[in-house]
Formats: structure tokens, C-alpha cells, sequence
């Protein structure tokens, strides 16, 4: 590990103050930052401690969901107006990480885990297989896929990793805003524009500026949040990155096929650079009867982007196939009680 | 007269009771020492310099960075490595050098493979070191490479497969074909697998005097102490007692510590080159392309049988892959010379070299792989024939193996399969595919065999009994968390006729009497050999301390038994260990055990076993979970019915792994592996794993050993990825033949 000098300061706008995001970071739950660290990608000189000055409360007011960026993915999972309000949001900590992770990670870090792009990860690997744009075409159509977690949404033709983070796509479906602090001062920030992808880059950057760090996260509770769902489809049954995964909710006037689509929430996980809010498929039904065909075309619509590498339509298919699925769940059954999310992830 | 090969003994308790494993509360507790933890007064750390491309040769190494970088004591390179005797490897040797590989760490410019040691750095800490070797710039001339087994060139005959010829003929398989009314052909490819033990591999080497002579001592993580010592002493032209190797235990091995990698000699050359003990640990990351791994393999298994299911052709073809510089030939065919009768039978291996690491054995090297063909191929025969496939199976049991013409030492393929077809309610299973459903899950039931040679190394013990009434046994094995140390005592104890907890065993230590390498689950009957030998011995021993005209000392040799802790003449009369001790005011008696299998056995020497097991597939979303499993195994006597649960249950698991999940992302436009962690290389995690059905047939095979137990270590991986592949074809009716099974396979 490079050295690094570690810094604790008393107070939060002391670590604001110190914070610039490149040589000298903030640390919370570090399980992201250290693993980085290790691998040699991050190289801070400084780190600031942060996890015992940021907010850890968890509140409902005026149909606003609070979430002190502070808070751990246990705390916020476990927490009963979470599991009642925002089921979604329970079930995207739940599929995520390890316990051991979920006890140690801070919401506000979890909603910047870095990218899982293996050139990324690795920099060890020659520099052009990270930053050279043409590598998607120089793939062999028959060399299997390179890696399970590049991006084939919002990428523009270059090899970019996934967003690997899950309570992410829910903050940015359900319209959850970041609220900054320190530097000018206060800022809020919608979930959905706080992440982008600079077109020369090959990670995803966000709209934290130097000397500001998350205060915490809010979501407005409605209908969708009710009636919301996480679908995480990955290849164990635990402890794996989704190889996609959707947020869904619904808001409906009425039974099953014939009922008519008042609102709808559609976030996607595991395809795009950054946490994915397919205003498209939002659009698509909306206003519509909550048929099989809808939710199908509304699929098609959020997945119309999509440019997957060779070797990996099936997570093309794969996508629309859950989101599908997910809508229809929430259509004739409503969300998961835990048990049926547990028997979803181990098949029995 | 005796019928079996080996005298039979009486196995009695505490032969068979489930005792807790010695070490275990250590190792769960922190108190258990590995490799890496001595503490060693004035260590340093090196930290290697390994190739990130996979061929090319290096064109200048830069260290002047790290060699200013404060506390830096050392930079290897090959301008300034020591000139050390080339050895052959392991493979290359038959096993008369523990080296998993002739190229030398640090010692050539010549890049072979990604993850090559170039070098290393010596500092004063690990941080240091680690920092210094990323300080260290390497330009390389690159050369054109091969990773991916898809595109290599498979032309070439592996010298030797375990001692057979890469094809092996009996009878005129096409001519037999030609009139099978049935016929099933499939091509099959498995990925490569990496071990990921959770101890990672590490050495800690120090150079000192002795007697006026160089002294070398080195603690590594190895399941081959013996073999290791040997080698370091003919590397540096020692001999063998100025080389010491420890090791007390393991943390996960799975074949991956059976010979020396690059990581041990690196600690060694840097250790001696500075001349201070050196500690070398290999990362996770390291590991891929350190500490060697599964080959790939494609197969192609042929199956010709008549209408009633009577087989009468088998082809099992196929190649795996080896290193440029290094050769290990994977014999993928080999269960396949005995597992069914036939009239007809062709296996013809072949090989291809590719710019990685050189693959090593990993738990069931042959028939992990191979059984998945064969396997999965007498399931589709017994699906085209529409007969359940244990009675296919029954139908095919073999008199003598096929290949060599030999009885077996002991089979119970058949009692297997019905005994563990009556536990797992086998006559429930779905008739036909995509009947069974549980919401969005098909359901099926899959069977396979499961089987394992019976190997063993030359061992040596010696056995202690005490004026105290304890016992002990000396033997330079190994503590793998197999529970060596456990089982021998609870053999020794039942030898003796006293209970286990007066019985010791003291391992990992070459000082101790050589024993053989811990691999292709030979331990418990090697170490066990030497040990019933070493009371024989015994026996003859203390008779010598019996009072004179009684007796015991009159007794004939053949007539002396121990019964309850004593030397008795036929199990009557006896006097107490202790008290013949006494008898000659002695504190202990130390005898010596040896134990060698002649190269004559007349039997085919084999353990076999059945696995069922129940999956859940989603086809729509191309996931599948396993949701029952069940093992029994016949592996001659169970010394532990504990510890040997859960050898069975650990291969079982890892089978699951290696059906479902295990396997290697490449690019290989760069030659490299992407997903070189544990959060992308995946292994079962506890959530994928159901309740497991354990049970075996506990039958002493004394043609196959002495001790009438056969190794049980590796058998329960070889018939799961099989099992779960027809139980996906009784769910589904799709026949899957790439491993692991990932959702774009399943999915419709």
C-alpha cells in the first residue's frame, strides 16, 4: 500500500474542508475505497476519517424518506419504515454484498462504488486496453465474453464496467435526491444527473465537487414506493454483481390486466456505467392498461439503446426478461414478503 | 486362507466414531500456526515482480526507484540473480523434484506467462516491499501468445498419461459402432479452475549455520514436506539433514500446495542473497498465474450400446492444455478405462501448449473433468433408450476393468447407487422434462457416478508407546484439515486396543520419518500402512521386554495380539503395555513402520460412488440452484465418521462450483484474466448450498489396502457437475456439456 497520512478531524465542515476526492479522500466504511487501494487504483495521500461525524438517521416526514449518508446498508435494511415505505429499497441492501460488508459499508459510499471494469480494476493491464475506443470492435466474436460486468447501456461504444452498486438504481427510479454539503454550501443534487460519463472517460464521474461530501439521501414516498420491487438476477445466490437487475414500481387503478398504469418507476442495475433511470420505459407505461404486451413493449423501449459487447446478448434478454417479470409480480402479487425474496435468490 | 491381498485386520472402535478433529478448535480460534504467521527474528519481506504480458521476452528492467526507496534492502533480478542448479520439474522428473515448474523465479528474461516472476524486492516490511515492486519498470518485447484453448493447436501426444500410453485400444470401436442400435456422441469443454484455498501460499525462508555447515530452514505451505526437503537439497548440493521444511497446517489446499511454486524458491534464492530470512506471501491476485490451476479441457465421448441398453463401444477423446515451457498432462480419460464393460474401447488424448502457467492437479485432476463426459454421456444414452439410468448403469457393471483385465479390488457401484437412490426417493423423479414446477422453477432429478483411484506414497512412521500408557506416532504428513492426525490416532488406538486420547501424532516437520506427499487422497492409507506395520513391529519389540518363562515370551510371533491396551499370546493371556515397559524400568519403546504397494496388485484398485441431485432451473431467466443433494460412497473403512463427512461434504460443495460457477474470464487480446478476485471468480457461496445427504457403505477393501480404507478426499467432486447437468436435462430436456453452466446455456 502507498503511504498515506490518515487525518480524523472533530467536525464535518473541517473534513469538507480537507476532502478533494483525488489525493486526499474520505473514508467511511472503506469497503470499496480499501480494496481499491490494495489493487493500486486508488492512491490518496491523505484520507479523511468521516464515518463518526456523518449523519446515521433514518426519518419519514412530509412523504420525504431521509437517509443520513452515514447509515449502514444493515441499518437501512433492517429499519421498519424502510421495509414498509420503500420495499425496494430493503430488497436492493438485502441482495447486495455480505452481511459482513452490509455491517461496515455507509449508504453514502455505496453510492459511489466505483465501476467493476476489469481495466479499470487492473492497472496493471497495458494502457491502451483501457482507454482505447476501439477495443469493443477488436473483440473475436468466439472469445467468450471478456468480462461479465461491462456496460452495454449509456456506454457510446467504449468498454466501459458496470455500475456494480444496487440501492443505487433504486435512488435514482424512485426520483431520490443527493444532498451535498460543505463547500458553497448546501446543494441538492437529483439522483439521476449526480452520475454521468464524460465522453473521453471510462468511468463514471459524479457531481461532487472538491470540499463537499453526501449528507445524506432523500426519496419521496408515494404510491410506487409502496408497490415497488428489486429484482437482482446474478449466478449464486449470494454475494455476486447483478448480471442485471430492476427497480421497479407501480401505481395502479384497478385488477390485473385491466387496470390502468397511473405511475410507474423503472430503474435498471448491471447494464449502464452508472445507476440507470429508463425514463423511457417510465413514459411507456404510463397511462397505458397493465397488460403482458405493455410491460413487454416497455421493455423493449428501455432496453432500445442497448449495444451489448459480442458474447453478451443474453444480458440484452435477460433485462427485459426481469423487468417484465418484475412488473407482472408487482401487477398480480405485490412486492416480496422476505420469504418469497429469500426462495427468489436460492431456488428452493 | 487368506483372500485378500492384504491380511485383514480387526477394525473395531474407536475405529469409525466421529472424534473432533484435532487442530480444528485452533484453527477456528486464531491459535492454529500457519506457514506465513512464525515469528522469525529479523524477517524481511520480498514481494515479486511478475509479467503482465503472457510471451515476449523483457527488454530492461528499471529499479532504481525502488532500490531508493528507504528500507529497501534487495531488487532481484535476472542481471543479478545467484546461479542456482536447473532442476526438472516434478511432472518432468516422476515425481523425484517437488518443482511445479523448471523456469526459475527471477532467473530468465524469457516471458512464458502472465503472473511470471521477473524478480522480486526485498524490504525491510511487507509495505515496502509492495511499493517497491510497483516502483520497478518493465519493458518487454512482446511476442505473438495463445491463451484461449479455443484457438490453440491440440496436435500433440502426451508422453504419459499416470503410466499409460495416450491411446489406449481394446477391440475395433467403428466396426462395434457401426452395428449399435443406439448411439449417443457429445462434445464437452470445461473451463480452468483456480484452487482459491483461503490460506494463500506462502514461504518463509532462513539460511543459517549448522555445525559448520549452511543450513537452510523453511516454513511453506505444502502438501509434499518430504519431497520439498529432497529437492531444496539437491537445488544448493545439501544434504538432506541441512535442509529443514515445516508445515502444521493447512488452510485449503485442494492440490495447489502439492508441488513448489515459484513463490517458496523466490524466499529461499532472496534469503540467501541477503542473507536474512525472508518471508514471501502470494496475493489473491498473484495466485492466478502463481500457484498453477485446472486446464480447460474439450472432450468427445461416443457411446454405442444395443437397444436394451448393453453397452458395446466407448470413445472418450479429447485435449487439455499445458504450459509452453512446462508439461502436465491431464489424463481426463483415465476413469474411463474401467468404469463400464464393453467390447470395444478407444481413449486417445491429446494436448496443446499455451502461453499460461503450466495446470496442476486439482482435487480429482482426471476425473473431475472426465467423469463430466462420461457421465453426462450415459445419461443421454439412458434418456435416448428411455431407461432410468441407474438401471443403465446396473446393466454395464463390468467383471474385470476393460483396459487392464483385472478384477477389482472392491466395486459397489450398484449398492451405491441404490442405496443412495432410496435415501434421495430417486422413484420421484419427473418422468419427462417439464413436468415437475414450483412456481417459476422446473424441477429434476439428476444421477451420476462418482469415482477415484486408490493411490498411495511410500511412508514412514514410528510409533512411541510410554511407560505413561500413551502413544504416539512420528511421521513427517500433513495436516490439510483432513484430520490426519485424528484418524491415524483413532487406527493406532484401535491397533492397540486403548482409547484415542492416550494417542498423539506428531506431523508437518522433516525432521520427523519421511511421508509422502498428500495428494490424490493416499494420506490415510499411506500413513496408515506404515503405522498397522510399525505394531507389527511393536509386537515383536516388547515381547523381547516380557518376563523371561512367561508366555509372552514363549509366544510365537504370529500368536501375539494387543487386546485392551495389552500384548497378549492369541488374545488371552497379556501383559500391559506400560507394565512390560516397566518390567525393564524403560520410559518409551520406538519402533519403526514402512509402507510401500508392491506394483503387483492383481486388482484394480478404485473407490466408487453415486450422486444425486435436485435442481430448480428458471429457464426463462437461465438460473439454476441446486436444491437437494445427496452422496454414498464406497471407499472401503471410515476411520472418522466425522471428519470423513465432511470430506465428503467439502467435494461435494466444491463440485458445485466447478457444475456452476467456477471458471476464468479471459481477454485474451491481452493475454490476461479479468476476474482474478473473489468476488468475480466465483465459488458456492453458503447460500447456494442445500442440506446435504451423506451416506456411505462402510466395507474394508484389504485387496486395495491394508488398513482396508481407501482414500475419500477427492471422490465426492468427480460425479456432481454430471449430476447437476442431467438433472438440468430432467428438468428441462436440454443436455448442457459446457462447464460451468452459466445462464446463457440455460436459458431458452
Amino acid at each position: 500500500m502507498i503511504p498515506f497520512e490518515f487525518l480524523s478531524p472533530e467536525k464535518l465542515s473541517d473534513a469538507c474542508e480537507l476532502v478533494n476526492h483525488r489525493e486526499c479522500m474520505a473514508l467511511a466504511g472503506g469497503t470499496t475505497m480499501l480494496d481499491l487501494m490494495k489493487l493500486n487504483v486508488l492512491k490518496p495521500q491523505r484520507i479523511v476519517s468521516v464515518s463518526p461525524l456523518l449523519n446515521r438517521e433514518i426519518t419519514l416526514e412530509t412523504d420525504q424518506l431521509w437517509l443520513g449518508a452515514g447509515c449502514t446498508m444493515s441499518q437501512v435494511a433492517d429499519d421498519m419504515t424502510v421495509k414498509r415505505y420503500i420495499p425496494a429499497l430493503r430488497q436492493s441492501l438485502l441482495t447486495a454484498a455480505s452481511p459482513q460488508i452490509r455491517n461496515m459499508a455507509t449508504m453514502g459510499g455505496n453510492l459511489l462504488q466505483r465501476t467493476r471494469s476489469p481495466y479499470f480494476r487492473h492497472p496493471d493491464f497495458p494502457a491502451d486496453a483501457r482507454v482505447e475506443d476501439s477495443m469493443a470492435q477488436s473483440l473475436a466474436e468466439d472469445a467468450g465474453p471478456v468480462s461479465n460486468h461491462l456496460a452495454m447501456l449509456g456506454a457510446d461504444d467504449r468498454m466501459v464496467g458496470t455500475y456494480p452498486g444496487d440501492f443505487g438504481n433504486v435512488l435514482v427510479a424512485f426520483g431520490g435526491t443527493v444532498h451535498l454539503t460543505g463547500g458553497a454550501g448546501a446543494r441538492q443534487v437529483p439522483a439521476d444527473a449526480f452520475f454521468k460519463l464524460e465522453p473521453d472517460q471510462h468511468v463514471y464521474s459524479t457531481d461532487l465537487r472538491p470540499g463537499e461530501l453526501i449528507e445524506g439521501l432523500s426519496i419521496p414516498i408515494d404510491a410506487c414506493t409502496k408497490s415497488s420491487l428489486y429484482y437482482k438476477l446474478r449466478e449464486r445466490s449470494s454475494y455476486a454483481f447483478a448480471l442485471c437487475s430492476a427497480a421497479v414500481g407501480l401505481e395502479l387503478d384497478g385488477m390485473g390486466e385491466t387496470a390502468d398504469i397511473v405511475q410507474a418507476r423503472v430503474g435498471l442495475g448491471g447494464l449502464a456505467p452508472y445507476p440507470w433511470h429508463s425514463r423511457e420505459a417510465v413514459e411507456a407505461l404510463v397511462g397505458k392498461k397493465a397488460t403482458d404486451a405493455n410491460f413487454q413493449q416497455a421493455a423493449e423501449v428501455a432496453l432500445q439503446s442497448a449495444k451489448p459487447l459480442p458474447d453478451s446478448e443474453y444480458r440484452l434478454t435477460l433485462a427485459k426478461r426481469i423487468l417484465v417479470r418484475s412488473l407482472r409480480l408487482l401487477r398480480d402479487q405485490g412486492t416480496w414478503a422476505d420469504s418469497e425474496l429469500w426462495a427468489m435468490q436460492h431456488g428452493r | 486362507m487368506q483372500e485378500t491381498y492384504f491380511q485383514p485386520i480387526k477394525l473395531d472402535k474407536p475405529v469409525g466414531e466421529g472424534l473432533v478433529r484435532r487442530t480444528g478448535r485452533e484453527k477456528v480460534t486464531g491459535g492454529a500456526r500457519y506457514s506465513a504467521e512464525w515469528p522469525v527474528e529479523g524477517l524481511l519481506y520480498a514481494v515479486p515482480i511478475v509479467s503482465t504480458i503472457p510471451r515476449g521476452s523483457v527488454t530492461s528492467i528499471d529499479t532504481r526507484a525502488a532500490e531508493a526507496m528507504p528500507g529497501v534492502r534487495w531488487v532481484m533480478t535476472p542481471d543479478n540473480a545467484p546461479k542456482v542448479k536447473q532442476l526438472k520439474s516434478m511432472n518432468e522428473s516422476n515425481f523425484q523434484t517437488s518443482l511445479a515448474s523448471s523456469i526459475y523465479p527471477g532467473m530468465t528474461k524469457e516471458v512464458y506467462f502472465a503472473g511470471q516472476y521477473l524478480g522480486a524486492v526485498v524490504a525491510d516490511t511487507f509495505e515496502t516491499a509492495r511499493d517497491a515492486a510497483l516502483a520497478v519498470e518493465v519493458s518487454y518485447q512482446p511476442k505473438a501468445w495463445q491463451t484461449d484453448i479455443g484457438q490453440a493447436n491440440p496436435e500433440e501426444r502426451p508422453k504419459s498419461l499416470f503410466g499409460a500410453p495416450p491411446v489406449i485400444t481394446v477391440g475395433n470401436v467403428d466396426e462395434v459402432l457401426e452395428e449399435c442400435e443406439a448411439k449417443v456422441v457429445l462434445d464437452f469443454s470445461t473451463a480452468d479452475n483456480y484452487h482459491n484455498p483461503i490460506e494463500p501460499h506462502a514461504a518463509i525462508a532462513e539460511w543459517t549455520e549448522k555445525d559448520g555447515q549452511p543450513f537452510l530452514k523453511v516454513y511453506e505451505s505444502t502438501q509434499s514436506l518430504a519431497l520439498s526437503r529432497a529437492t531444496y537439497a539437491q537445488m544448493f548440493q545439501l544434504k538432506p539433514s541441512q535442509v529443514h521444511v515445516v508445515c502444521k497446517v493447512i488452510g485449503g489446499a485442494f492440490g495447489s500446495k502439492g508441488s513448489t511454486w515459484p513463490h517458496s524458491l523466490l524466499a529461499i534464492f532472496c534469503a540467501k542473497a541477503v542473507q536474512a530470512p525472508v518471508k514471501v506471501v502470494v496475493s489473491r491476485q498473484q495466485l492466478y498465474g502463481g500457484t498453477g490451476h485446472r486446464t480447460p479441457t474439450r472432450q468427445q465421448v461416443t457411446l454405442g450400446a444395443r437397444a436394451s441398453g448393453k453397452i458395446r463401444s466407448i470413445i472418450h477423446s479429447g485435449y487439455a492444455t499445458t504450459a509452453r515451457q512446462d508439461t502436465y498432462s491431464e489424463a481426463f480419460t483415465m476413469a474411463t478405462r474401467m468404469m463400464y464393460g464393453t467390447e470395444a474401447l478407444r481413449l486417445d488424448q491429446r494436448q496443446c501448449r499455451l502461453d499460461t502457467q503450466c495446470p496442476t492437479f486439482m482435487r480429482a485432476p482426471a476425473e473431475t473433468p472426465g467423469m463430466f463426459a462420461l457421465e453426462s454421456a450415459m445419461d443421454e444414452l439412458a434418456c435416448q433408450l428411455d431407461i432410468d439410468p441407474i438401471e443403465l448403469r446396473v446393466l454395464n457393471e463390468p467383471e474385470k476393468t476393460p483396459y487392464e483385465d483385472k478384477p477389482f479390488s472392491s466395486r459397489l457401484l450398484i449398492d451405491c447407487l441404490k442405496k443412495g437412490a432410496e435415501a434421495f426417493q430417486w422413484a420421484r423423479r419427473p418422468v419427462k422434462p417439464g413436468i415437475s414446477r414450483d412456481g417459476d422453477w422446473v424441477l429434476g432429478y439428476g444421477v451420476a457416478a462418482a469415482t477415484y483411484p486408490c493411490f498411495s506414497f511410500p511412508t514412514q512412521v514410528e510409533v512411541e508407546v510410554r511407560a505413561n500408557g500413551t502413544a504416539r506416532i512420528l511421521c513427517c504428513s500433513h495436516e490439510m484439515g483432513t484430520g490426519t492426525a485424528t484418524v491415524q490416532s483413532q487406527l493406532l488406538a484401535n491397533l492397540l486396543g486403548i482409547t484415542a486420547n492416550r494417542i498423539s501424532m506428531e506431523l508437518g516437520d522433516t525432521d520427523l520419518p519421511p511421508g509422502g506427499l498428500s495428494g490424490g487422497s493416499a494420506t490415510t492409507m499411506s500413513v496408515g500402512g506404515a503405522v498397522q506395520k510399525a505394531v507389527e513391529n511393536l509386537k515383536r519389540e516388547l515381547q523381547k521386554l516380557a518376563p523371561k518363562d512367561s508366555p509372552l515370551s514363549k509366544a510365537k510371533l504370529e500368536e501375539l495380539q494387543f487386546a485392551q491396551g495389552k500384548l497378549t499370546v492369541s488374545g488371552g493371556d497379556g501383559l500391559l503395555i506400560e507394565a512390560l515397559l516397566e518390567n525393564k524400568n524403560r520410559e518409551s519403546l520406538r519402533v519403526e513402520g514402512a509402507f510401500q504397494m508392491g506394483q503387483d496388485s492383481p486388482t484394480a484398485n478404485h473407490s466408487y460412488g453415486a450422486t444425486f441431485v435436485e435442481v430448480g432451473v428458471d429457464e426463462e431467466l437461465g438460473i439454476v440452484r441446486v436444491r437437494r443433494l445427496l452422496g454414498c460412497y464406497a471407499c472401503g473403512t471410515i476411520l472418522n465418521s466425522k471428519t470423513a463427512r465432511s470430506q465428503f461434504l467439502g467435494g461435494m460443495i466444491m463440485g458445485i462450483g466447478h457444475a456452476l460457477q467456477e471458471a476464468t474470464v479471459w481477454d485474451h487480446r491481452l493475454g490476461r484474466i479479468t476476474n482474478d478476485d473473489l468476488a468475480e471468480y466465483h465459488v458456492p457461496v453458503n447460500a447456494d448450498i442445500p442440506d446435504i445427504d451423506i451416506h456411505w457403505l462402510d466395507d474394508p477393501d484389504f485387496n486395495a489396502s491394508p488398513i482396508g480404507a481407501k482414500g475419500i478426499g477427492e471422490i465426492s467432486i468427480t460425479g456432481v457437475a454430471a449430476a447437476v447437468a442431467n438433472a438440468i436435462r430432467n428438468a428441462t430436456g436440454k443436455r448442457l456439456t459446457e462447464l460451468p453452466i452459466r445462464p446463457h446455456h440455460v436459458m431458452s
